[in-house]
């Protein structure tokens, strides 16, 4: 079967992939807005390409193993050529820190759902909290939406705490994995583009626990269990600065 | 920052790339491995100027091609063409849901040269300058592979579509 259309199908992913910019994304659209095939191709095109990250992605918020870390950590490296440091601190990702190091303070707490969530969220906050164009699957904007779907994948009430008092914006959320399970993660930015992370899963553990907090390589984690579900928040900060935070949220939570 | 820990922060995206690539988790984490250690002995090759995601991508490929040659190889030299893709006679399936468990499936289907600049592509956003110079093709040799390769899902999932798994190339 060959399709009749006015916009062949190579131009049709650089304009998805957004390779075109200027006159010939232009071009593109209006040949679209005349050419409903070419509109459901292109509708097509897309849902592939959000199906090859659904498929993947859950490999981005698994642990990292031991041997991968062991590789990083055994070799020794020189620093930077002085002349590249410049370009290095532009660039730098606040969040850059860690995913590897943690390692001894997980192995202490191996088996326990809250340490577990504090490696997730710590890794989570990493990976998503240096990502630019893509931070979150759904924006902030859509809260509702938001949150009503990661209630129904988590099977439990879950909402994104407004943290407007404490300087922090939602930018939205994303559906993540942890140990099989579906988890929630939100994304949180204030005005100095500070990056906050809070992560939902089931509490498997059936129990309570007050805030633990642990800092590792730059990032602030503090989790709790609280009824059905486990939290975890993680950021570039102090335990002062936190705690705060970890009690507005806790409120939050408390209240629905 | 530190080239070990910026290394490090790349290695969740290497991790799903290798895993796309290989459909293999087990062969993926060696390859990750790998790269890692093959980065770290190599950084002073690395131009600070350019991405490097990119420069551990184009690392972690090329293992794994030499990986593919080597036990391809039968005294003779293989070609990237050459490598089999895991296609060979699987008719299409007729499903018109994308489980996950298809797109696993159909992506390992795909020629290797095809599913890299897809993957790269679809997952990681990257641009086509950038998976040209990954994969060492010009610009218009990326585009047509991922024209192939969207035009091979397009077949494998569309399930009102005549069932023919057309071989490309």
């Amino acid at each position: 079967m060959t399709r009749q259309r006015k916009i062949e199908d190579w131009a049709l992913g650089a304009y998805a992939d957004g390779e075109l910019s200027g006159e010939a994304a232009l071009e593109i659209e209006a040949l679209l807005r005349g050419d409903p095939d070419a509109q459901l191709a292109l509708a097509e095109l897309k849902r592939h390409k959000a199906a090859l990250k659904t498929a993947f992605d859950p490999v981005l918020a698994e642990e990292i193993p031991p041997a991968i870390k062991d590789a990083l950590a055994e070799a020794r490296v020189s620093h930077w050529p002085q002349a590249s440091r410049r370009f290095l601190l532009i660039g730098s990702l606040a969040a850059a820190v860690a995913l590897l190091v943690h390692a001894v303070d997980v192995r202490e707490l191996a088996n326990s759902d809250g340490s577990t969530i504090a490696s997730a969220v710590r890794s989570a906050h990493a990976v998503y909290g240096s990502e630019i164009r893509h931070p979150v699957e759904i924006a902030g904007d859509q809260r509702d939406h938001l949150t009503s779907w990661l209630s129904k994948r988590l099977g439990q009430p879950v909402i994104a705490p407004d943290l407007a008092a404490q300087g922090y914006q939602l930018v939205g959320g994303r559906l993540l994995s942890l140990r099989d399970k579906p988890a929630a993660y939100f994304m949180y930015e204030n005005a100095r583009k500070q990056r906050l992370s809070l992560y939902v899963v089931i509490n498997s553990e059936h129990r309570d626990t007050a805030f633990r907090m642990e800092e590792a390589d730059g990032i602030m984690t503090c989790y709790w269990l609280d009824g059905p579900l486990a939290y975890a928040l993680a950021g570039e900060m102090t335990r002062t600065e936190m705690e705060p935070i970890a009690h507005a949220v806790y409120e939050a939570l408390d209240k629905t | 920052m530190a080239f070990k820990t910026e290394l490090a922060t790349h290695i969740p995206f290497l991790r799903r790339f290798a895993r796309a690539l290989t459909g293999d988790a087990a062969l993926a984490d060696d390859l990750v491995q790998d790269c890692i250690e093959r980065a770290l002995r190599k950084h002073e090759l690395y131009d600070p100027e350019r991405p490097m995601r990119a420069w551990l991508y184009t690392i972690l490929r090329n293992l794994h091609i030499s990986g593919l040659r080597s036990e391809l190889r039968r005294g003779s030299s293989v070609t990237l063409d050459e490598i089999p893709n895991g296609s060979d006679a699987v008719p299409p399936r007729q499903e018109d849901r994308l489980v996950l468990a298809d797109v696993e499936e159909a992506v390992a289907r795909l020629p290797l040269v095809q599913r890299e600049v897809l993957l790269l592509v679809a997952l990681d956003e990257l641009s086509y300058r950038d998976v040209a110079e990954i994969t060492g093709v010009p610009i218009g040799t990326v585009m047509s592979r991922l024209s192939r390769a969207r035009s091979f899902l397009r077949q494998q999932f569309d399930g009102d579509k005549e069932p023919r798994l057309r071989r490309i190339k």
